[in-house]
């Protein structure tokens, strides 16, 4: 049996945490560069897994799933405690433009670029709380339970909140592509 | 076109390839290992961590209950049309739906105004009285606003009608309108999915809303629930959500070019 003193990790925890970095780190900055895109990515990153390491001692994951929630979820408290600290939370609707798809990958199609440009309008048109929920289960397969975990609420209130953002996501694009006294026959 | 939510998908995914932490991993090691300690137990006191969520806890579930009334901005008037209760969704495009709520006349009165859900129901279709913007349903002009009552329809539809002094919902048979009604509710959920996909379009057939209706009742899981088509032969129909039976119907309406 080893034995360390109370204020010193152990060797151990330092692989544990070296290996968590390693495993999460791009998954990580992609959430935060994506879901939070009015933040430095780098900086939560880097303040997310510092608390980890602060924290090493107590974290003991199930499994992938576990670590990638709670990661997130700690970077959630980063972002808010940075936007209520700094008061300087804006809407997301210019800040969204980081996203603009011209400055990526560009559709193959013109089409196509323009249906993409629809959408990124209709989501910066919807609230805070629904694009946050549709980035981040657009960009990773997050499970009810994952998605409940990352925002402090219960499972089944996870799935209602992905539910209905994407139904709102939906209905700001129908209003983008139909006049506005015609419906349409789907 | 491709639902929404799969460009959506598409797009980030294809952004996030081509994101890149500025910091080599192992440096990100070195550098936070080398500045910040790990809290053990004597350092824990006096340590100024957030309340960052604690590994493997038990889930959340203090999620409190809130109140039905959403936010939304403004009153915006919108559609009529009879069948008890069935103007419920019928025509509203909500800019930010959360539940089907109308102002009616008298419980009697088969026509009713569909507004948009707001922070207090009764408060703004009391407005719709004061303005006399009520014509559709029978108000003659703007003046006095009747004492009015939250009632939750046969439908699951917040319905807001007069009702004499001492008068309950229960006298028009049906019950109060539970204002601490969480807003993660599956039913409330269903109702504003249903409206959105379904009721706000000049028609639906048959054939594409029960797909969408049988999409919303996986999503939301909500198994035990049915789906009746009141008229197979009918061209273009509308959604209503009856909590009480657990089903959805889907009834016919009048096609635009009728």
């Amino acid at each position: 049996m080893t034995s360390r003193r109370a204020d010193q990790p152990d060797g151990g925890a330092h692989a544990r945490f070296t290996a968590l970095v390693r495993e999460h780190q791009r998954g990580l900055y992609a959430h935060v560069r994506v879901v939070y895109p009015h933040v430095d990515a780098d900086t939560v990153v880097n303040e997310t897994f510092t608390t980890a390491w602060q924290r090493i001692d107590e974290l003991h994951f199930d499994g992938a799933a576990t670590a990638t929630t709670w990661l997130r979820a700690t970077a959630r408290y980063i972002v808010q405690n940075r936007r209520r600290g700094e008061r300087r939370w804006q809407a997301l609707n210019d800040k969204v433009a980081r996203l603009d798809p011209v400055a990526y990958a560009p559709p193959p199609d013109h089409d196509a670029g323009i249906e993409l440009q629809m959408v990124m309008d209709a989501l910066a048109s919807l609230s805070t709380s629904d694009r946050e929920v549709l980035l981040m289960t657009a960009l990773d397969d997050l499970s009810p339970e994952d998605v409940g975990e990352i925002l402090g609420v219960r499972t089944n209130a996870a799935k209602v909140r992905v539910s209905r953002a994407r139904a709102r996501l939906r209905a700001a694009v129908a209003e983008r592509t139909e006049p506005p006294d015609q419906g349409g026959t789907r | 076109m491709t639902d929404p939510f799969d460009v959506l998908r598409s797009h980030v995914r294809s952004v996030a390839l081509l994101e890149h932490p500025d910091t080599d991993p192992d440096d990100l090691v070195a550098q936070i290992t080398g500045v910040a300690e790990p809290i053990t137990a004597s350092t824990r006191d006096g340590a100024s961590v957030l309340a960052f969520p604690a590994a493997r806890s038990p889930r959340s579930h203090g999620s409190p209950r809130r109140r039905r009334w959403l936010v939304v901005a403004g009153v915006s008037a919108i559609v009529v049309v009879g069948g008890a209760g069935v103007a419920a969704f019928v025509g509203a495009r909500p800019s930010t739906p959360t539940a089907g709520v109308v102002c009616r006349a008298s419980i009697s009165n088969s026509s009713a105004i569909v507004i948009e859900p707001s922070a207090d129901p009764v408060a703004a279709c009391a407005d719709l009285w004061a303005r006399g913007d009520l014509p559709e349903i029978g108000q003659k002009g703007p003046g006095e606003i009747p004492r009015l009552v939250a009632c939750v329809g046969a439908r699951g539809t917040l319905e807001v009608l007069p009702a004499a002094k001492g008068q309950t919902c229960a006298a028009a048979g049906m019950v109060e309108a539970d204002p601490s009604g969480s807003l993660d509710d599956p039913v409330v959920a269903l109702q504003e999915r249903l409206a959105i996909d379904i009721n706000v379009a000049a028609c639906q057939a048959i054939e594409p809303a029960t797909d969408i209706v049988a999409a919303a009742l996986r999503e939301l899981e909500l198994p035990s629930w049915t789906i009746e088509v009141r008229q197979p032969t009918a061209t273009c129909v509308i959604a209503v959500v009856e909590p009480t039976s657990t089903r959805v119907l889907l009834i016919p309406r009048s096609s635009p070019t009728d």
